[in-house]
């Protein structure tokens, strides 16, 4: 139906037409869709619809829904055709039906109801039902859900990735189906799948033989925020249409005892389906002979798939296949970059068990294309997927290894979260929700990490800062305000609102001269200068306490030159804005130029005016860093060693980093400040950064008190960077999300307060930061087995030992990749961290003998770390990294994991 | 050098007996036969003594529950047994300062007690009454 046009009467219509003329017109339209469907009539007919009018409501298009004899009446009012009908590109495809089946929900359309797209319950296509049927044996888990199923019970299949939970459920419904029962296909992995997408179903296919209906939910787990409202629908047909509705659905394994109660509460039988007994069905099938069975089954993982990939290839081969050629088997006929680069993308979501909406494929859509003829990706539901989870790695490995795919089309996480951030606000709320419940299939999370929240929030929040935005795009021409503005609503999806804050930005500043050596501002200073102003005068202050004794930097508070401190803040500032805007904006000339104000600008000891203040050097560094320079670049090199200088040495570190302007920005601000653009930098925590860290945790107090949101929202982008894990975070974030939430509802800021100007904005922007890096966190967990690979077997040292020797290979100096080194230095850490943790256990009252010679030890250790972590870069020898495995052995027992090693080559003995 | 103190457990049950010896002899007063030669006045001082001292006797023995307890709390698993050892004295060795005095009123109300025990010293042949 190419010409179809779901809105044709509607469409027809005059822009002035009454409400009575657009509900008549919508009302044929309906009629005209519902005319050609199947002669068959539907499982909720529509028996008939008028337009009528209701005293204080206006008028409104009433539609009669039947099923089983029992009609139930909604509603179309005018707000929700005009809305339907003003999506004139199309997107959403909103048709007719699909507004009605909007409009049997329960409380459909609220005043800020806008369409989305709904999924369409399509069934697996024939190819991937001929797969799961390959699959179908008389299991212990499908005898219990067949009779859990006649006994009239909900049923939820949960198991391990790949062990077959799908191919189960497929083939119990295609015999439901056989005998027919109408089945209605949702997969939750699209977050447009919801109860829309069931009443569509109903609304569109054809009435049972039976009088049974059988929903089909896969992935229970991919979204949970739409569970509640998917199983009231599901009641709402049973009580209001009379419909006997059974649900069998698929989750993971951790998902399970989140699935029982809910609201409402959800009677759902859970089948746990293990893919050991199914792999040894196939194994006896296959007639291959039981001496090669542990290795098939070693292959597998208990992933039937591969298990049934490994028997295939035995047939073909002869051989049992190893995990090279199940590598090269699923990458087979892959020869363009574009398919490498498409099957490398959907191998990174696949370990996530994420998949690749068909529109966000974009120009690759042919590619993907070829792909899924070629059998290497499947097509389910609108949305392209590598198979299993188990395949997935397999395949992301060998793109790893073998086409150099982390360099070429970024690291796995960047992936997943483009793919989040293109997928739009209901597969990032789909995405979270999961997160926030469940680490991985097997393991779910015991307290929430409260991202789900804090993205609700920040949805809020950027609507309301893109109004604002739109009112004033210079923010009270308050550059800071403006620029963490901007920052925010890109990572909200909001980038028109980006451009409209660049124009004025970028008319605002200038840095194009040849010698420009700072920012210089358009027609004066903006409002941020009455900031510096009032820095002055606090730093005056903090002179008067000091008295005669001067400051650690020498520089007072009369001798300070504002207007350049302040220009190198706006300096960090630009290059952070400029760094970070949206690709099709970014402007590689004005990063270039910044970039090198930056350098004509530093400092000969590497710092950015006044030395006195560190925290203007770090917000340089931060700007660098966003502009995606790295410690390797000579100006974040020199700026993040000098803070790293001791006081002691001309330096701004004292144990942590003074503000240097007294009560504005304090010293926890500055720390986190310091530490997080030297860890953005790429600079490895060093036992001085530890220090500031550990005083920074002690200084919780100071920083997590009411009204120092900024300082706190600093301080846990610090955590994070510094212990790239997400166990500290979710605390903090709930009560800075708290804090932000009350500040919405009833504002207390002092709009005459100059820092109180960017306080919002800049929460905002770091909240969605550190959204963004926890969820990379914990995508990397998932990731771990892939990109870490343990350290290799003995065995495979001593085959290298018999090979001839070269002279390179021979070198006890081979080059450690950054991954390697990276795994060292958080080895490093680890030690560090153990030896913290036994002295400070130690550190009491009790100081027996016994007591100060473990505490001597654990210095000494630390001594001895400090010496060989120093010495640790991309070109550490065999014995220094064999000195740190042992310290580490010592230090922390079985604690002390098995590191990646670099190939030394043979050792010289062997 | 280790420091032998008794276990807080066994404390306490001296304690208990102690106070079960003085409430006893309380009960054999009220319930003994009519018209005896003793003094009521003396009995009931004598079993105020033993429960005086049962007294003395449990805030010693709580004294050395709470460094034992204190001990626990610091000593983590990590800890060698070296170190386990010597932090357990030295939070009893400091229990053991603090107990002295409920001890020594515990010794003192127990001596008090048993010389006043009804016929064990005549005190007036004593006293030449």
């Amino acid at each position: 139906m190419p010409d179809y046009s779901p809105w044709l009467a509607v469409n027809a219509l005059s822009p002035n037409a009454s409400a009575y003329e657009l509900l008549t017109a919508a009302h044929k339209d309906l009629t005209a869709q519902t005319a050609m469907l199947d002669k068959r009539p539907a499982a909720l007919r529509v028996v008939s619809a008028a337009t009528e009018f209701l005293d204080g409501v206006g008028h409104e298009l009433v539609v009669r829904v039947e099923a089983m004899g029992r009609p139930t009446e909604v509603r179309l009012s005018e707000d929700a055709v005009r809305a339907t009908t003003e999506d004139t590109d199309g997107t959403h495809g909103v048709t007719p039906l699909v507004l009605l089946a909007y409009a049997l929900q329960k409380d459909p359309f609220g005043p800020s109801w806008r369409p989305k797209r709904v999924g369409h319950a399509e069934r697996p296509s024939a190819a991937a039902m001929e797969y799961y049927a390959k699959l179908d044996r008389l299991t212990e888990s499908s005898t219990k859900v067949e009779l859990q199923l006649e006994e009239g019970r909900d049923v939820v299949v949960i198991g391990e990735h790949g062990c077959g939970k799908s191919a189960l459920v497929a083939n119990v419904a295609d015999k439901r189906s056989g005998a027919g029962d109408g089945v209605v296909w949702l997969n939750l992995a699209d977050p447009a799948d919801g109860p829309e997408s069931i009443m569509l179903a109903l609304l569109e296919q054809g009435r049972s033989n039976t009088g049974h209906y059988l929903v089909v939910l896969e992935n229970l787990h991919a979204n949970p925020p739409v569970l509640n409202e998917m199983f009231d629908c599901l009641n709402r047909l049973r009580s209001d249409f009379g419909l006997d509705v059974q649900v069998l659905a698929t989750s993971w394994k951790s998902a399970g005892p989140r699935l029982a109660g809910g609201e409402p509460t959800r009677e759902l039988r859970q089948v746990l389906a293990e893919g050991k007994s199914l792999i040894s069905q196939l194994l006896v099938e296959s007639g291959i002979s039981e001496a090669n069975w542990p290795t098939i089954r070693r292959l597998a993982q208990d992933d039937v798939h591969i298990a049934l990939t490994a028997i295939d290839l035995y047939g073909l081969r002869g051989g049992v296949p190893t995990e090279a050629d199940l590598e090269a088997y699923y990458t087979r006929q892959v020869s363009t970059d574009d398919q490498r680069e498409m099957l490398y993308r959907l191998a990174c979501l696949g370990v996530l068990e994420l998949q690749m909406a068909t529109r966000e494929a974009g120009q690759l859509r042919t590619t993907l294309e070829q792909l899924r003829d070629d059998g290497l990706i499947f097509q389910v539901d609108g949305a392209y997927l590598i198979g299993s989870r188990r395949r997935a790695q397999l395949v992301m490995n060998h793109a790893l290894q073998h086409w150099k795919a982390a360099d070429l089309w970024k690291r796995p996480e960047h992936n997943v979260w483009l793919h989040l951030q293109r997928g739009g606000e209901r597969l990032m709320k789909a995405t979270l929700g999961r997160l926030d419940q469940l680490v991985s299939p097997d393991m779910a999370r015991t307290d929430s990490l409260h991202l789900l929240t804090t993205w609700e929030m920040l949805i809020r929040h950027g609507r309301s800062m893109r109004r604002q935005s739109a009112e004033d795009p210079s923010w009270g021409d308050n550059l800071g305000a403006a620029v963490f503005a901007a920052s925010a609503l890109v990572q909200l999806n909001h980038v028109e609102s980006w451009q409209e804050i660049a124009d004025k930005v970028r008319a605002r500043w200038s840095y194009d001269a040849p010698d420009c050596k700072l920012p210089e501002p358009v027609g004066g200073v903006t409002a941020d200068y009455e900031d510096f102003v009032k820095i002055q005068e606090s730093m005056a202050e903090e002179d008067a306490i000091l008295g005669a004794a001067p400051h650690l930097a020498g520089i007072r508070a009369d001798e300070l030159d504002t207007d350049r401190m302040y220009r190198n803040w706006v300096l960090g500032l630009l290059l952070g804005f400029e760094g970070a805007a949206p690709a099709k904006y970014q402007d590689q000339q004005r990063i270039d130029l910044l970039i090198e104000v930056a350098r004509r600008a530093q400092e000969d000891d590497g710092n950015f005016y006044p030395a006195r203040v560190p925290w203007v050097t770090a917000r340089v560094v931060l700007g660098l860093c966003q502009a995606n320079l790295r410690v390797d670049h000579p100006v974040v090199e020199d700026a993040c060693k000098w803070l790293q200088l001791q006081v002691s040495e001309g330096g701004p570190f004292d144990n942590w980093w003074r503000s240097g302007t007294g009560t504005w920005n304090r010293d926890e601000a500055t720390t986190a400040m310091s530490l997080s653009a030297l860890r953005r930098a790429g600079v490895p925590m060093r036992p001085g950064m530890n220090t500031a860290y550990a005083w920074l945790l002690g200084r919780e107090r100071e920083w997590a008190t009411q009204g120092r949101e900024i300082d706190m929202a600093q301080a846990l982008e610090a955590t994070l960077l510094c212990t790239e894990a997400a166990s500290d975070a979710p605390h903090h974030l709930k009560t800075l999300v708290q804090r932000i939430t009350t500040e919405r509802r009833s504002p207390t800021l002092l709009r005459t307060a100059p820092e109180e100007r960017l306080r919002i904005p800049f929460v905002a922007a770091q909240l969605a930061d550190i959204v963004w890096r926890i969820v990379q966190l914990e995508s990397l967990k998932l990731f771990a087995d892939v990109i870490n690979p343990g350290r290799p077997e003995p065995s495979e040292l001593s085959e290298v030992a018999v090979a001839p020797q070269t002279v390179e290979s021979s070198a006890n100096g081979a080059t450690m990749s950054r991954r390697l080194l990276r795994a060292w230095q958080r080895g490093c850490e680890q030690i560090e961290g153990t030896i913290r943790d036994k002295i400070s256990k130690r550190d009491g009252p009790m100081r027996t003998p016994a007591v100060e010679k473990v505490i001597s030890e654990q210095l000494a250790y630390r001594a001895r770390l400090t010496e060989l972590s120093s010495r640790l870069d991309e070109h550490a020898d065999r014995e220094l990294l064999e000195q740190i495995d042992a310290l580490g052995s010592t230090v922390c027992g079985v604690a002390w994991p098995d590191l990646p090693w670099p190939d030394f080559g043979p050792e010289e003995d062997a | 050098m280790s420091i032998a103190v008794p276990a807080p457990s066994t404390l306490n049950f001296l304690a208990g007996l102690f106070a079960g010896a003085g409430i006893n002899m309380l009960t054999s007063v009220s319930t003994g036969p009519p018209g005896s030669d003793v003094s009521t006045g003396k009995i009931a001082l004598d079993s105020a003594l033993w429960v005086v001292a049962a007294g003395f006797l449990t805030w010693a023995a709580h004294l050395f529950q709470a460094a034992e307890r204190d001990a626990d709390l610091y000593i983590d698993r990590d800890f060698s047994e070296p170190e386990k050892h010597e932090i357990r004295q030295e939070y009893l060795r400091r229990a053991l300062r603090r107990a002295r005095l409920p001890l020594t009123m515990t010794v003192l109300a127990l001596v008090c007690a048993v010389l006043l025990l009804p016929g064990f010293i005549r005190w007036s042949g004593v006293l030449g009454g």
